[in-house]
């Protein structure tokens, strides 16, 4: 993650327009982009980039991206208009306005300037000025409503609606040795959980690889969920098939669509041991994993009305560094797909990437100095 | 899936030091002449299946008599119980998993009470059940039904949960931020005193973990307890600090060993908890595996002596090479003075799984997907 992964082209301008447009299903559009690379200007001061922007994000407003410092236990301020480092706000971990752990995997927009901060264990609200105004601790709530099923608990994948009172997790085995059983919804307000059995998760068990050494849990090799929070539904992606699944709340009921590409597979091969104790076979799993089809998240791009969503997959092998393909996929809001563009070969795609007014910012480290490559699309439909 | 572990404890005799006549003035080392040789032996598992994992045995405990080895195994949920006599697989319980009689699904430790019923330290709970399955008593023990502790925390009392002999108390890990300390909880009355094991309390420090969309990874070292010759023994990878509580007198003593063969403590140069990379990851694990790692201890009746061995890896040139270990072993008189110790040369496997019976180390093999141990006979 922290090794730097130098985009080579740092301006440069591709431009196509669709020529088979026969094959993208329902619509056609006309699609080019350019690129270009901006630096964030931080002053005397570091942005914290050891975790590639992992936990960071975009203000309701889209002027800022919040960035979570590891180290300092502080939220960046960075100013995507003037792209600058505006402010840095520093955090207390005990005490009446404090939250709760020195790192913070979530951070989340949420109504009225407030900012929702999750460990996966701790949450709480902070506003602008990094006044507390919630807390909650996951082992010590007295909620009203559903249990979890024995031996079950929250797992990794979270998300927090845009009101910052409902915060929906995953949870599964608390061994973790076997993919999610459903979601849990934490409503903040009410003080209520509620529990959702959700069975599609089960076509993930051939992805996870549990490794052990001595008995002790070493590793945990998986398919990501992508899970966001969309009016009232869930949306639900993974990274190993071209699918998208939508729970909806009120009925409690799933729909899916499933999308084709004509660059990547349609599913990753994923024929693998599901558990082991060896070192060596958990590093060549891990390794095959990377080579094969990895859908990233659904994200949106409310300029354009468009869901963009990135693929990777290994192309060819040079010497022993995967070469991927990069491919960008976009739907309508309907989520139909629109057009699938292969990226350039030297397009590197990053782990942090979001749409602000109608670009793609996509996250690049040059010498531990914050750029972003921006894709800026053009769409006639 | 699994490659045997090469068998390289073929038998070989080994001799390390020149046997000298020379009087050893002061602080006698016997160790200092050990030789060993090494047998392999199988266990005959008969009509039962042994399930075993490729690297490791699991979770298994001795009987108190050390006659005979109690394996648990995930598949099917049960143990196999190993006649270590004669080298036999001679029972199988089946246990439930879920349900008033289940075991629940994180089993990580058990153990034989001097009733012959087993003690199960699970994730949830400690629970105790006799060899029909049935669960005869169910611990979830929280500090808030427990007289004389208070925690911040109200969590089930299970880290590193332990009960032993009579099954009168249960003992337990617990991290205050200040440091760690043992509780005994007396299960009759369910009052608790605390120990302080303050010199221990740097084991949470080494734990790291990296979580990358696709693969999470996790390395820690962990306080750990056991229980030899009516005492609680609470000791630490990372030092060679142990903590002896006599349970009759509730008394808890700090013993520290001057050992010149091995370094005393591992040492966490501040790495970070959070890896930002599976290579820094990997450096991490590397930096505290090429430390010495002290093991559990054992009582040879042959020879009144505590043993206990200790390991320490070696450099790798890439992390796809086969890491090879040295292997020491300590001796300590009946009053924990250290008396010996020794390398024991040739042997560059890292062993997991081992106890000490009529003098011998027996270590496990597998040999072909069946149980075996390697048996280490000493002369010194």
């Amino acid at each position: 993650m922290k090794k730097l992964l130098y985009f080579t082209v740092l301006a440069g301008f591709f431009a196509c327009s669709e020529k088979d447009a026969a094959s993208d299903s329902i619509t056609s559009i006309d699609f080019s982009y350019s690129l270009d690379t901006v630096m964030i200007d931080s002053g005397d001061e570091f942005i914290y980039l050891n975790w590639s922007l992992i936990s960071s994000g975009l203000s309701q407003d889209g002027r800022r991206l919040y960035n979570f410092d590891q180290a300092k236990t502080a939220i960046q301020f960075i100013d995507l208009e003037n792209l600058v480092l505006e402010k840095t706000l520093p955090l207390e971990v005990e005490g009446p306005n404090g939250i709760g752990a020195r790192l913070m995997y979530g951070i989340y927009a949420a109504n009225e300037g407030n900012i929702v901060l999750s460990d996966n264990y701790y949450v709480s609200v902070v506003d602008e000025e990094g006044n507390k105004s919630f807390g909650f601790r996951f082992n010590n709530y007295d909620y009203d409503g559903e249990k979890f099923p024995n031996g079950m608990n929250i797992t990794w994948g979270e998300a927090v609606a845009k009101d910052g009172k409902t915060i929906f997790w995953l949870y599964g085995s608390e061994k973790m040795d076997r993919s999610p059983s459903g979601v849990a919804i934490f409503n903040l307000e009410t003080k209520t959980v509620s529990i959702k059995p959700i069975e599609i998760f089960q076509e993930l068990d051939p992805y996870r690889v549990y490794f052990s050494i001595n008995g002790q849990p070493s590793g945990i090799g998986y398919a990501d969920i992508h899970l966001q929070v969309k009016n009232d539904s869930l949306l639900f992606s993974n990274s190993v098939t071209n699918k998208v699944y939508f729970y909806h709340l009120s009925t409690d009921s799933i729909t899916t669509k499933t999308y084709e590409s004509k660059f990547t597979a349609q599913v990753a091969a994923g024929n693998y041991p599901d558990r082991t104790d060896s070192e060596q076979e958990y590093v060549d799993v891990i390794k095959a994993m990377e080579k094969e089809v990895n859908y990233g998240p659904l994200f949106f791009d409310d300029q354009n009305d468009i869901y963009w969503r990135f693929a990777k997959e290994m192309d060819r092998m040079k010497g022993d560094t995967i070469v991927f393909k990069t491919v960008l996929t976009a739907f309508d809001s309907d989520f139909n797909q629109l057009h699938e563009e292969l990226l350039p070969s030297d397009f590197t795609l990053p782990s942090t990437y979001f749409a602000r007014k109608g670009m793609i910012y996509t996250f690049l480290n040059i010498d531990d100095e914050l750029a972003f490559v921006r894709l800026k699309p053009v769409i006639s439909r | 899936m699994k490659k045997l572990l090469p068998v390289l404890f073929l038998i070989v005799l080994l001799s390390c030091g020149e046997k000298g006549d020379a009087e050893k003035a002061e602080s006698k080392n016997i160790l200092e002449d050990l030789t060993y040789s090494v047998d392999t032996v199988v266990v005959d598992s008969g009509d039962e299946l042994l399930v075993l994992g490729s690297n490791y045995l699991g979770y298994w405990s001795l009987s108190s008599d050390l006659s005979k080895m109690y394996l648990f195994t995930e598949k099917g949920n049960s143990l196999q119980e190993i006649d270590l006599d004669h080298l036999k697989v001679i029972n199988r319980y089946p246990f439930e998993v879920e349900g008033p009689d289940g075991t629940g699904t994180r089993v990580m430790g058990i153990h034989e009470l001097n009733n012959h019923q087993f003690v199960f330290s699970t994730y949830n709970g400690t629970y105790i059940f006799d060899k029909s399955g049935k669960k005869n008593i169910d611990y979830r023990l929280k500090s808030s039904g427990v007289e004389g502790i208070d925690l911040d925390d109200d969590y089930t009392l299970n880290h590193q949960a332990k009960i032993y002999g009579k099954g009168e108390n249960l003992y337990v890990i617990r991290e205050t931020p200040l440091e760690s300390q043992l509780l005994s909880v007396d299960l009759k009355e369910m009052k608790a005193d605390t120990f302080s094991i303050a010199k221990l309390s740097k084991t949470r420090e080494f734990s790291t973990m990296l979580l990358l969309p696709g693969n999470m990874r996790f390395y820690s070292q962990s306080i750990k307890i056991q229980y030899l010759r009516d005492q609680v023994l609470v000791f630490s990878p990372v030092t060679n600090t142990i903590y002896l509580f006599d349970p009759r007198k509730r008394q808890i003593m700090e013993k520290s060993f001057v050992h010149r063969l091995v370094p005393l403590e591992k040492k966490w140069e501040d790495y970070p908890n959070e890896a930002n990379s599976l290579e820094e990851f990997n450096a991490i694990m590397t930096a505290v595996e090429v430390q010495i790692d002290y093991g559990r201890f054992y009582w040879d009746d042959t020879r009144e002596l505590y043993f206990r061995l200790s390991q320490k890896g070696k450099g790798i040139a890439s992390p796809e090479q086969k890491r090879n270990y040295e292997t020491f072993i300590h001796a300590y008189n009946v009053n924990w003075e250290l008396v010996g110790e020794s390398k024991l040369e040739n042997l560059e496997e890292r062993i997991y799984d081992y106890f000490l019976k009529n003098g011998k180390l027996y270590s496990y093999v597998n040999v072909e997907d069946e149980l075996g141990f390697a048996v280490f006979s000493f002369d010194f």
